[in-house]
This record gives structure tokens, sequence and C-alpha cells, in this order.
């Protein structure tokens, strides 16, 4: 059998002409994306380095104070960065990146994993968390809307009565109050 | 020779976990376990990490930690079920398996390779258990003359070894390890009490819970990177019919070809899992090729049947995978050094209960390892007895549309982040470190060092520090005792373990087949 619903390709032509890659080959970053991340590691690693000297510790970089470990954690990330940097700019060019409709789906659900964390409280879990299903659901290409919304609704209620009522885990009752 | 309070205790604990709720408590961990395990893509490490909520209002661990053992025994049998039927391993030590399994299925032997996954688990978890039953208590009595040097030396190790044996790259290997130590920094200094990284906020003092890493990287970062490749991979592969499915389980030739594998596996797993390798990765690579050379060697009946099906390919690495287990729990119970993401994983289950994995914890804690041990067999025994005859309802399982499957997962790990702390604060954080796990996935970044990072970070860093007080700031003591010396000689070898192969090759004057040996991960 075949799964019943696929994303659609036709809303992306660039997408859908590109042959079939094989299954679960992991698609090497870009040498660019190395490079850039490579950069963000050094400039944190150096970062917190510097707030080594933000802990307060009345002996210094004694190996019994409270500073010696992030210093040398913070200093060998720092020097794994920049070998990780020149890793990256010794790479070959040639490693292609998947097409830049990539980044819609990872961007869309973080975006509503943030707009549910602000409204777990004031709408309630089972209201934020239906919402959140069926989002999801929808963003990751599910077509089935009355199917997705009976399967978040349930799911949304199951949950908040199996851990409020039989686990007594307390979850935000919200407008619903129950 | 061996003491009869093995057995007393031993029996002792059978009576706790045969008390009819604790039964219950099994039977639903396995099930639990084995429904999520199955899901394409979720290694027992996110299982018992999802599930964990579950078991927070849990008084008395002993019901938890049954439960646990379940869990985990279900997400293992349950990972072997996806990767003979639809090809996606969700954790490397299922690789083997599916590699040979799947191709099995597909020649309609569906049946045979899940009955020899099933059996064949079977065995090596009770013989690899009763190894542990007897091994744990004495190697525990060893561990209690450890001094802080020896345990600083044996967290270094761990670290090191799993992340120089796990991925694929020294450097980002030890980038993600110095990603997690930075993590286990954040909070109050337990020494000094100083404030360390908290970024001026006090949510922040008690520093990052492990669980909310393991549900980021694990749980969050998975499904943003599945979601990114959603419209660019092929259709998933289509689940095997039912007709095939009735071919029969194990026959006389099967079984024939089956048990030796499934005794060599045993001897592989346990060992590998007790030392610190990465967990299961190890043995059943090690197994599979050693299946498949003994196989060409013999030029037996069936020689070329690797690649193509060969049953022994299944049975000896699901029999080395659930040895594996037992055998991680060796150090985590005696010396509370998880070996594994997994182990990681219910190390934080432990300390959530308040609960020391160490020399003592057979003193202390008597009943409760002897439940879990005991919840070892038990829960074995109910997966045989669940899996052969259910299968077919386990399939059922497979079907869920991916989109739905995610967002399921997304809710789930919020749960367990929110039940943690009560607090959107920490989805948020969450959804941070997921965000930092996306990106390690996109570029090649092994996660878990990064968990035992943030495990044995604080850990390591407080023997460190003790050990110092103790000898007066002289820091010559980690080399003048010689169980230390030894301990960081091996971590030192271990930073050359990957190149074996190539150093072989080039000894022998032949091209190395690849570059470093190195496994995937996720255990």
């Amino acid at each position: 059998m075949s799964t019943d619903e696929r994303p659609e390709p036709a809303t992306d032509p660039a997408v859908a002409d590109e042959p079939v890659r094989t299954a679960d080959v992991e698609v090497e970053a870009s040498r660019t994306v190395r490079i850039v991340a490579a950069v963000v590691l050094i400039v944190l690693s150096g970062t917190f380095l510097v707030g080594v000297f933000d802990i307060r510790s009345p002996d210094g970089l004694d190996p019994q104070g409270p500073r010696f470990f992030p210093l040398l954690v913070t200093a060998a990330w720092l020097v794994l960065s920049v070998a990780y940097l020149v890793e990256g700019l010794r790479s070959p060019r040639t490693t292609k990146q998947p097409g830049d409709r990539a980044w819609f789906e990872p961007v869309a659900v973080s975006a509503l994993l943030i707009l549910y964390a602000f409204l777990v409280v004031p709408l309630g879990y089972m209201i934020a968390t239906a919402l959140l299903f069926f989002a999801i659901a929808r963003v990751l290409g599910s077509r089935n809307t009355v199917r997705d919304a009976v399967v978040a609704v349930a799911l949304a209620v199951v949950v908040y009565v199996a851990f409020t009522r039989f686990l007594d885990i307390s979850l935000p009752e919200g407008v619903l109050g129950l | 020779m061996i003491s009869q309070a093995v057995f007393g205790d031993l029996l002792h604990g059978f009576g706790t976990v045969l008390d009819p709720m604790n039964l219950l408590w099994a039977v639903l961990g396995v099930t639990l376990g084995m429904l999520v395990g199955i899901l394409p893509g979720i290694g027992p490490a996110l299982t018992i990490a999802l599930l964990l909520p579950i078991t927070f209002n849990f008084s008395d661990p002993i019901g938890a930690f049954i439960m646990f053992a379940g869990i985990y025994y279900g997400a293992m049998y349950g990972g072997s079920t996806t990767s003979i039927l639809i090809n996606t391993p969700g954790e490397s030590a299922s690789v083997a398996t599916a590699i040979e399994g799947h191709k099995m299925a597909l020649r309609g032997r569906a049946r045979a390779a899940l009955a020899t996954a099933a059996i064949g688990s079977f065995v090596a978890g009770t013989i690899s258990t009763i190894l542990l039953t007897f091994v744990a208590k004495p190697i525990g009595q060893l561990a209690s003359e450890f001094q802080a040097t020896d345990y600083f030396a044996i967290t270094l190790l761990a670290m090191v070894a799993v992340t120089a044996i796990v991925g694929h790259s020294m450097v980002r290997g030890l980038l993600s390890l110095t990603v997690g130590l930075f993590i286990g920094l954040i909070g109050l200094d337990s020494l000094s009490g100083a404030q360390r990284y908290t970024f001026g906020t006090l949510r922040l003092l008690d520093g990052v819970d492990v669980v909310i890493v393991i549900v980021g990287l694990f749980a969050i970062g998975e499904t943003l990177h599945v979601a990114s490749k959603l419209r660019s991979t092929p259709d998933r592969p289509a689940v095997l019919e039912k007709g095939r499915l009735r071919t029969g389980y194990l026959n006389k030739s099967d079984w024939a070809r089956s048990w030796a594998p499934w005794l060599r596996g045993t001897a592989l797993g346990f060992p590998f899992g007790a030392i610190p390798s990465g967990g299961a990765e190890v043995p059943t690579f090690l197994s599979y090729t050693l299946e498949r050379r003994r196989a060409r060697k013999a030029g037996r009946k069936h020689p070329d049947e690797f690649g193509d099906g060969a049953i022994e390919g299944v049975a000896g690495p699901e029999a080395a995978n659930n040895a594996s287990f037992s055998g991680v729990l060796v150090p985590l119970l005696t010396l509370g050094l998880p070996t594994s993401a997994t182990a990681a994983v219910m190390l934080a289950a432990f300390q959530i209960f308040n609960v020391q994995p160490g020399p003592q914890l057979f003193e202390d804690q008597g009943t409760l390892v002897w439940t879990l041990i005991a919840s070892l067999y038990v829960g074995n025994l109910l997966l045989l007895i669940m899996n052969l005859p259910l299968i077919q309802v386990w399939v059922q399982v497979l079907k869920v549309p991916r989109p739905l499957l995610y967002a399921g997962i997304l809710v789930f790990a919020c749960l367990g982040v929110y039940s943690l702390s009560g607090s959107g604060y920490e989805v948020l954080l969450a959804l941070l470190i997921g965000v930092v796990g996306f990106f390690m996935r996109k570029l090649d970044f092994p996660i878990a060092p990064v968990i035992l990072g943030v495990i044995l970070g604080p850990t390591m860093e407080e023997q460190f520090r003790r050990a110092l007080v103790i000898s007066n700031g002289d820091a010559s003591v980690f080399f003048t005792r010689p169980l230390s010396l030894i301990i960081i000689v091996l971590t030192v070898l271990a930073l050359f373990v990957p190149y074996i192969p190539r150093l072989v090759a080039r000894i022998r004057g032949t091209r190395p087949t690849r570059d470093r040996l190195s496994f995937g991960e996720d255990d």
C-alpha cells in the first residue's frame, strides 16, 4: 500500500522536476553553510571564553575554583571551531544544497512552537495543543482536513484527561476551565 | 561459589515485579515502548525521553523503573520490526537488521526475519540479564574502592570513547562534546555557588535540564530535519502485504542457521555494552561483519545470501543489540556512568527520582535494583509473547501518515518539557536546542556526545576538583594512582581507535575501504 497523501509537488515545479533522491542519504551541507557555521561557533566560543571572567571567584583561575573548567571547555571549543573552519575552507565547492523551499517547513514549525509556548497558558492546554497539532500536520503536507482536525482534537483531549485526571500532572485549563 | 545472596536478592526482586500492580506497569511499559519504538525514525533514547513525563507522578520509583525497563525493551523490539518491514531504522543499532531483514521481507520471508529477531533478542536478553545478575554486585563492590581521580578518569574515558567511535569526524564529534559540556556548565556551580553562564536570568540558575536537551535535540531537531526534507524524499516504502507475512515462523533450516549467531551476538553485545563504546552500534556491526565473514569462509549453502537477505545477518546483530543493553546497565548501575545516549536518558530518569546510581546503589536501593533486574527477565518474556502472535497488530502502527506522526511527536515533546517545569519558557528553550539539533543534523554533527557532555560534564568537574582539593592542588594525583593512570591511558588510546583500519591497511599495503572506522548514533 502507499501512504494516502503527499505534499503537493505541483506547487513547486523545481522540486518536482528533480530526480528522486535515494532515501536516507544525507545531503552534505554546502561549503558556505559550513563556513558560516564555523564562524558562528568561533564567535560563540570566543564570547563564552571572555565570559569566564564574569564568573565570580576569589581564587582567580585556580583549578579548584569555578572558573577553571569553563575556561578549559570554552578554549577547547574555540580551538575545535577553528579546526572546523579550516576543514570547511579546504572542502571542495561541488556539494549542492537542496532546494531553498527546504527552509520553509522548519521555519514554520519553529514559529508554531514559539506561538504555542505563549498561547498554551491563556488558551489552555487542549485548545492550544489541538491547534498546534493541526497546524503542524498541515505544514508537513497533510491534506486531509477532516481527519487532521479529528485526530488533533481527540489527541489533545485524551492527553489532557489522561495526564490531569490519571497522572495528576497539572496542565493549563485556559478558557475552557475544565 | 556464587553467593546464595544473589539468588535471594533476585528472588526478592521477582517477588516485587510479580506483584499485580507492578506487572501491570511492566505490560504497560512494554506496550508503550513497542508502540512508540515501532514508529519510523524513533529510537529507544527518544522513546524514553518522550515517555518520561508519564512517570513524573510515580511516588515510588520502583513502578517507574519497571516501566522504563519495559519501555526500553519494547522500543528495541519495535525498532527491529520497523527496520525489517520498511527499512527505516530508528537507530543505527538496527541498521544491520535493516540491511538483511528488509531484503528477507522483500523475498516474502518477513515472518522468519521478525521471528529470528524476536527469539534472538529474547535469548540474548535473557543470557545477558543472567550475566548482569552475577556481575553487577561484585563490580559495584569493586567500584566502591574508586576514588575521585578514578571517577574523573572514567567519566573522561566514557565521553571520549563514545565521541571517538560515534560519528564521522573527530573534530565534529569533539565539538559536539564541548557544546554539551558547556550546557552542563550553565547554572550555579555546585561547589562554590558561583553563577556561570546564567546570562542574568533566574531561570537558568538551576541549569538546563537534561530532559530538555534530549527532547530538544532528538525530538524537535529530528522533526525540523524531517520537515525540511519531506518534499524531497521519496514516498515511504510500502508496508508489506498481509498475505506475505503469513509464511510461517522459523523452519528447521532457519533454526539451524540462527542459533549460533544468536549466541555469538550475545557474546559480542554484553561486553561491548559494558565498556564505554557508544552502546549497541559497535557490537551490532561487529556481529554483522562476523556472520558475513563466517558465511563466506565456510562456503556454506547460502554464502551469497548476504546483502540479499541472510537470516544470520538478522539473528546476530539483533542478539548483539539486546545483549548490549544489559551490558550498558553494568556501568550505569555500578558507577553511575552512562556509556550511550540511551543510558544517559536512563540516568536522567534515575536522577528525577533522586536515585543516584553508583557503588552504593546496591546497598541503598537494593530492592529497586533487584526489582529492575528481575523486570528485565519479565520484560523480555512479555515481548516474546506479545511479538510473535501479535505482529499483525503492530504493523498497523507503521501506517500512521508521516505529517501526523511528526505533529504527534512534537505534541508529546512539548508535553514532556512542559510537565517538567510548568512553564512555556522551557518549551522555548527546548525549541532553541531543537534548532541547534537541526543544524547539527544538516552539518553532520553527532548528537550523542552532546548528551554525554551535559550529563557527565558536571560529575567530571566535581570529581576533578574534589581530587585536587584532597591532594592540596597537586595535579600529579591523576598520574600517580595506577588505576587512574590506566584509565587515562585508555582514554588517549580511544582517540586512535577510529584510525586503526587505516593503519592496518597501510601496514598491509592495501587501500582502506573507508577513511575511518565509524558508526552512526542515536543508540
